[in-house]
């Protein structure tokens, strides 16, 4: 059988040589022009276009070749273009030329359209040439047009031109014009019988007429011989290839009935089956084709498979199939996609057999799709899972039931333990945990296996690479393979070491703050007021007593500053400053002490408080928190307990006074009475040895005078003992209220006149000047014996402590009042005794300087009161005593 | 009764200042024969001791004005022309006269005898 493929390449090495062979000859000028002579530019247009036919190659690869051909063809069109315009190839040359060209380029084409195009230029250039043979054959020289030999140059370029043509439109057999031909239908064995047949008539015609030609005497000429020559060639490969043609259609359709059988079978198959030409057309499909890909067995038959590839795959499964045609293996397997007649892709796995002597190709295809979709879904099925596994936070982990080692590790186990999976499966918690630690996992793993049952570990502590000590709570669980043995052990662990501490740290807090509250409640229940303040001095807490004592209400306190609220304005600045202190050096004289201090309440009030401040740091700020306390009652009582002592001290040391005065007097009283009786006794013993030591015969008068001395001494001294007793008695009555006064109409000027004379000599005696001055006639009605002792007693005074300074007494009246004054210019009474002076037993000079019972001035005070009358003094030390006597002339007293 | 015998030492000083006293001391001695000077108290008699003749004695009171007895011996023991004349103290507190450096204690009252008898003593050669 001649093949198509053999016949292009055939047509493209014929085309090259004779055009190559005719320009050598051209040159060297061999053989006559008419022959085999051609033009330049003829031969190369018939080279290039032999060498685009040997590049021809099916349509879907080999780019490079494609575009080199294409160049090619493009040269020949340019060429020729040219030649018919400017050159001298015939005309009709050149429109073949340029027909064949055209075709040649778009024969690289896929569009339907220009094929059909490269086909009908194909076919017009064969018309053409083949025309311009027939007349030559038939010497119908008379034709017009392009037919015309002059215009179609040389015979073997009519020949060569008509083979291009041919060649061109068998070149690509499944393609609109030629695929009648080709095909095995009923058109094509007609088509193929047919056409032959009318060549075969033509040429015998031909022959028939250049016979009768030669018989009747005339000159066949060469070149028609040489083209008849070529027709019967050409015929005989045309008549050849269709009686092959049929031969092979009948081949097959008896290989075809005999696998009826067989069909059959493979129509049941799920898997697609089917048999293809060596181009890869398909010859044969089974029922699954259709089911799978939802075509008819008429869209696929004949078709070429790459047309249904996804356009992806297509260069893959023509490799494929080259693999197998050229031999190299005997079968494939390959995975590709296939269009189905909605539109989508199935994925089909291939293997493929090559039969080289039928020129088949067997292949079975199974539909791919559901099954890696399955394994699509079950690998993100299963990194669905394993991205959940992942993103638990619980550590989960699968070991095996016989050696507990690790299968499996999720992420949060990773980053609790510290390994990485890769360190991690494989091993057991031997390789991980200290001995201890792994013996106590495994047993529990071991119980949990046998004991069919989960177990939870409500707190395992775990030692980790980089996390330290951690608590676990950990869930471990058999699972079972069929038959119920233990295979594998899932555990779930919980980290819970910050929840245990944030729970203890929860259970630390609530009893802070239970015992917050309780301290609260003590605080706001406690009877002394329970004052907070920041360490801005401001108000952080009031209780309720703080409400009481210092009558502002919480609401009003909180946030003020407390200075201004319990505190004086005076104390304000010292509060602040100690506030101060105390932040910066934590030096605080009254923290911490029981004090008293002055405190404030609403309306300015002031009231005594005693209080305790305690500093608490907290979040390194100070807090002072008062205990104040409301002692105005206590002060008060304090105050009075105070004074209630003080006055039974001081009536304690006036009685002691009194006492130590009484006791004084007894000692002066008895001084005094003393004094006097030792003159006396030493006088009556004198008397007594005066009269012993006299004689009987002897006078006494040479003693007389010296006895009168005696005697008048002695009278002296009991006058003055007498005196004193009088005044003890004075004093008695005054004590005892009974001082009575005998009234009666008296001249006091008298009185004092005589008493002043008496005490004049006393007085020289003392440096005295004693001077007088009185009206005459000073009446009043008065007791004149307590008148007289007054008198006497402020005129010895005077000179007593005058000092031998003068003294001055006068008498007057005024107002109906005696005033009676004595002035010495002596040692004066200083203030604080002027104020008791006139007090019993009162005495303002020194026991030991001046003699006197004390009692002078407490009698004469007494006396002038009794008369209701005053007596005051005046007086200055070192400058002497004034007494002011006003009696009055009657007396309301009786 | 003896006329007083110039010749010898024959005075005393009585430093007292109860009037009374003082005249019966006076009458008493100088009725035995003595030159009896009196002062009223401890200041008057250290005036007087320079202006009179030195006495044999005296006699001195503890309670008076001025300057007391106590203070009256401390200065004329401190005086070697006045420390050798013996003092005789004449007071009704006879303890407290105890720690004074004298030659002996009347008590008051005085007893007329006594007194005579130490006065005889000191100044010595009085014969009755």
């Amino acid at each position: 059988m001649i093949s198509n493929k053999f016949l292009i390449k055939f047509i493209g090495i014929f085309c090259i040589s004779i055009s190559t062979l005719s320009i050598l000859l051209t040159y060297i000028d061999a053989i006559h022009l008419d022959v085999l002579g051609m033009d330049l530019t003829t031969a190369l247009s018939f080279i290039l276009s032999g060498f685009t036919f040997l590049l021809l190659t099916p349509v879907e690869i080999a780019k490079k070749r494609k575009i080199f051909g294409k160049l090619c063809a493009l040269a020949v069109t340019i060429i020729s273009i040219r030649e018919m315009y400017f050159g001298q190839m015939a005309p009709g040359s050149a429109i073949c030329f340029i027909l064949i060209g055209l075709a040649l380029y778009f024969l690289q084409t896929h569009k339907s359209k220009l094929q059909w195009f490269s086909q009908m230029c194909a076919l017009i250039g064969a018309f053409i040439t083949f025309g311009g043979i027939m007349t030559e054959l038939y010497g119908i020289h008379d034709l017009t047009g392009i037919f015309t030999p002059e215009k179609i140059s040389f015979p073997r370029i009519r020949v060569l031109l008509f083979l291009l043509s041919y060649g061109i439109l068998i070149s690509r057999p499944t393609w609109k014009l030629t695929e009648v031909f080709f095909s095995p239908s009923l058109g094509g064995k007609y088509l193929r019988k047919l056409l032959p047949t009318i060549m075969g008539a033509l040429i015998v015609f031909g022959i028939v007429g250049l016979v009768g030609e030669f018989i009747g005497i005339a000159p066949v000429s060469g070149a028609v011989i040489f083209q008849l020559l070529a027709m019967l060639v050409f015929f005989y490969i045309m008549w050849k290839s269709a009686v092959d043609l049929d031969r092979i259609d009948r081949a097959h359709k008896a290989e075809l009935e005999k696998r009826l059988d067989y069909e059959k079978l493979f129509n049941l198959s799920f898997d697609m089956i089917c048999i293809a030409s060596s181009e890869g057309y398909f010859k044969y499909l089974n029922d699954a084709f259709e089911r799978i890909l939802g075509f008819s067995r008429q869209d696929l038959l004949d078709k070429s498979f790459l047309e249904f590839v996804h356009p992806e795959d297509r260069a893959k499964s023509q490799a494929e199939m080259m693999k197998l045609t050229r031999g190299k293996v005997t079968s494939t397997y390959m995975e590709n996609r296939y269009v189905c007649k909605d539109g989508s892709y199935k994925i089909l796995g291939w293997t493929s057999a090559w039969a080289e002597k039928e020129g088949i190709i067997f292949a079975v295809a199974r539909d791919l799709t559901i099954v890696k979709k399955s394994e699509e879904d079950l690998r993100s099925a299963y990194e669905f899972v394993e991205a959940i596994l992942d993103n638990v936070p619980n550590m989960i982990f699968v070991k095996d039931a016989k050696e507990l080692r690790f299968l499996r590790f999720n992420k949060a186990g990773e980053e609790l333990l510290g390994y990485t999976r890769g360190e991690l499966l494989g091993k057991n918690d031997y390789d991980f945990f200290p001995k201890e630690q792994a013996d106590f996992f495994s047993s529990k793993d071991r119980l949990v296996l046998s004991g069919k049952a989960i177990i939870e570990i409500m707190e395992e502590p775990i030692q980790t690479k980089h996390l330290g000590k951690r608590l676990l709570r950990t869930k471990k669980i058999p699972i079972y393979d069929l038959h119920g043995h233990p295979q594998y052990l899932l555990g779930i662990s919980e980290d819970i070491t910050d929840l245990k501490r944030l729970n203890e740290e929860r259970e630390r807090t609530e009893i802070i703050l239970r015992s917050a509250e309780r301290i609260n409640s003590l605080i706001q229940n406690s009877l002394d007021a329970v004052v907070g303040m920041n360490d801005e001095g401001l108000v952080i807490s009031w209780n309720s007593q703080a409400e009481k004592i210092f009558n502002w209400n919480k609401e009003e306190a909180i946030g003020r500053p407390l200075a201004d609220l319990i505190i004086p304005s005076r104390f304000r600045m010292a509060h602040k400053e100690g506030i101060k202190t105390f932040v910066r050096t934590g030096v605080g004289p009254i923290l911490n002490n029981r004090i008293e201090l002055i405190g404030l309440r609403r309306g300015e009030v002031e009231f005594p408080v005693e209080l305790a401040v305690t500093p608490i740091q907290e979040n390194l700020k100070w807090l002072f928190y008062a205990f104040v306390r409301d002692i105005s009652d206590r002060k008060n009582f304090e105050q009075q307990q105070k004074m209630l002592l003080a006055d039974e001290h001081a009536a304690r040391e006036a009685a002691e006074r009194t006492m130590n005065m009484q006791d004084d007097f007894l000692s002066i009283a008895a001084h005094e009475l003393r004094t006097p009786i030792t003159p006396i006794s030493m006088q009556l013993q004198l008397i007594e040895r005066v009269i012993k030591n006299v004689n009987e015969n002897q006078v006494l008068g040479t003693m007389k005078e010296k006895l009168l001395r005696i005697t008048n001494n002695s009278n002296k001294e009991l006058d003055r003992l007498s005196n004193l007793i009088d005044e003890l008695l004075d004093v008695s009555r005054i004590s005892a209220g009974r001082l009575l006064l005998n009234l009666e109409e008296i001249n006091l000027s008298e009185i004092v006149q005589v008493l002043v004379n008496r005490h004049q000599v006393a007085a020289h005696n003392a440096g005295i000047n004693l001077q007088l001055k009185l009206e005459p006639e000073v009446i009043g009605l008065w007791d004149s014996t307590r008148l007289e002792s007054l008198v006497e007693n402020l005129i010895t005074n005077a000179i007593k402590y005058g000092d031998g300074k003068p003294v001055e007494v006068k008498l007057e009246t005024r107002e109906k009042k005696a005033i009676l004054t004595v002035k010495d210019n002596g040692i004066g009474i200083s203030k604080a005794d002027q104020q008791r002076i006139f007090k019993k037993f009162e005495r303002a000079a020194s026991v030991k300087d001046y003699t006197g019972l004390g009692l002078g001035l407490y009698i004469s005070s007494e006396i002038v009161k009794a008369h209701g009358g005053s007596i005051k003094l005046e007086s200055e030390p070192q400058r002497g005593s004034t007494f002011l006597v006003e009696l009055p002339f009657k007396t309301n007293l009786s | 009764m003896k006329k007083p015998d110039t010749s010898k030492c024959r005075s005393i000083l009585v430093v007292e200042d109860e009037k009374g006293i003082q005249e019966v001391l006076k009458i008493a001695l100088e009725m035995e024969g003595y030159i009896v000077y009196t002062a009223d108290n401890g200041k008057a008699g250290m005036e007087m001791l320079p202006t009179i003749p030195t006495p044999c004695l005296i006699l001195l009171d503890l309670m008076m004005p001025v300057m007391n007895g106590w203070q009256f011996v401390d200065v004329i023991s401190k005086d070697i022309t006045l420390a050798t004349i013996p003092v005789v103290i004449v007071t009704a507190y006879g303890d407290r006269a105890k720690s004074i450096p004298s030659k002996g204690i009347l008590k008051k009252p005085i007893d007329l005898d006594s007194l005579l008898k130490i006065v005889e003593k000191w100044c010595n050669g009085i014969s009755k």
